[in-house]
């Protein structure tokens, strides 16, 4: 009877933890998740392929996200991920993940941190998009 | 022996492979792959954790053997690239999980929010190899984005545990070691 009661409490303690994680993990994402602007945004966007030619475009857009932005221009191809959209093509070059190589961009200079659907765009916005090799 | 618990279920300690139970692993990993792939289409609504949690309440330890031939088919398939890097930790992890709770629960409740917990913190334990390559913020960013994708994991897993493990490892204790089965029922 004392070993069910205990099954039974150590039951309810185990939701009750997976509860608060689920909480915590949704109060995170609305604390720090990227945030759209709303309104008409201008835009650069600069490809630097392997041969080391560049193609610029200047894009005027209501889009709140990259990815969105650059939807009519049909520079990116990928595969959907758990993290959204896994670009594995830009401007018609794929880059081979199995050997280590993928398509990264910089937003004004600096290391993107959130994937093209998810990076909000803001006006004046300059991206960088490049190929790393990671050995 | 209740229907509602799991506490039968165990390998024979051994850590030698009987042939039944090579056999049985072998077919496992092919059942864990396959069923895998079936379900691709759906993000994160994944097979994978059911069944190697299944597996390892049954077969204890030996759930390694299936994990180890799972992960290595999803490198052959979609290349080695940087997810199967966390592949190879990620899925040991669950086994290993498994195998320290088991020693201690009886139930499929426990075992289902189990399920659903590592479907939570899937993204958080993909972040390690973003936090080794990258650094703390991008690998807060990427945990960041994959919650969403982490409820729906956890959502899954929950739905798939609570409906399917306690039938399917029933029924995988009965084939696996039919012995032990039958004094059970």
């Amino acid at each position: 009877m004392s070993s069910m009661s205990k099954q039974k409490k150590t039951t309810i303690i185990i939701v009750a933890v997976a509860v608060v994680l689920v909480i915590a993990a949704l109060v995170c994402w609305a604390a720090f998740r990227p945030r759209a602007l709303e309104g008409v945004k201008e835009i650069t966007v600069n490809i630097t392929h392997t041969d080391g030619t560049v193609r610029s475009e200047e894009i005027e857009t209501t889009a709140e996200y990259l990815a969105e932005a650059l939807e009519p221009y049909e520079l990116l191809e990928g595969e959907d991920s758990e993290y959204g959209l896994f670009v594995t093509s830009v401007d018609g070059e794929y880059a081979d993940d199995t050997q280590g190589a993928y398509w990264m961009y910089d937003v004004n200079g600096s290391w993107a941190e959130y994937g093209v659907d998810t990076q909000p765009i803001a006006d004046g916005d300059v991206y960088d998009f490049y190929i790393s090799v990671f050995e | 022996m209740s229907t509602t618990s799991t506490s039968l279920s165990s390998s024979n300690g051994n850590a030698r492979l009987t042939l039944r139970e090579l056999v049985s692993l072998s077919l496992l990993s092919a059942i864990i792959i396959a069923a895998k792939e079936a379900m691709s289409l759906l993000p994160n609504i994944e097979p994978v954790t059911l069944l190697l949690i299944c597996i390892t309440i049954v077969y204890g330890a030996k759930a390694f053997y299936p994990c180890a031939i799972f992960v290595l088919a999803e490198g052959l398939i979609y290349g080695f690239g940087w997810y199967f890097f966390v592949y190879v930790y990620i899925w040991p992890i669950l086994v290993a999980a498994v195998l320290l709770i088991r020693r201690v629960n009886t139930s499929y409740v426990i075992w289902t929010v189990v399920g659903a917990l590592y479907g939570l913190l899937f993204g958080p334990l993909c972040c390690i190899e973003a936090f080794v390559v990258s650094g703390w913020q991008m690998a807060f960013s990427y945990w960041i984005s994959g919650i969403p994708y982490d409820i729906i994991h956890f959502v899954g897993n929950a739905v798939l545990c609570g409906v399917l493990l306690k039938p399917l490892t029933q029924l995988l204790q009965r084939l696996a070691y039919p012995e032990k089965g039958a004094s059970a029922s």
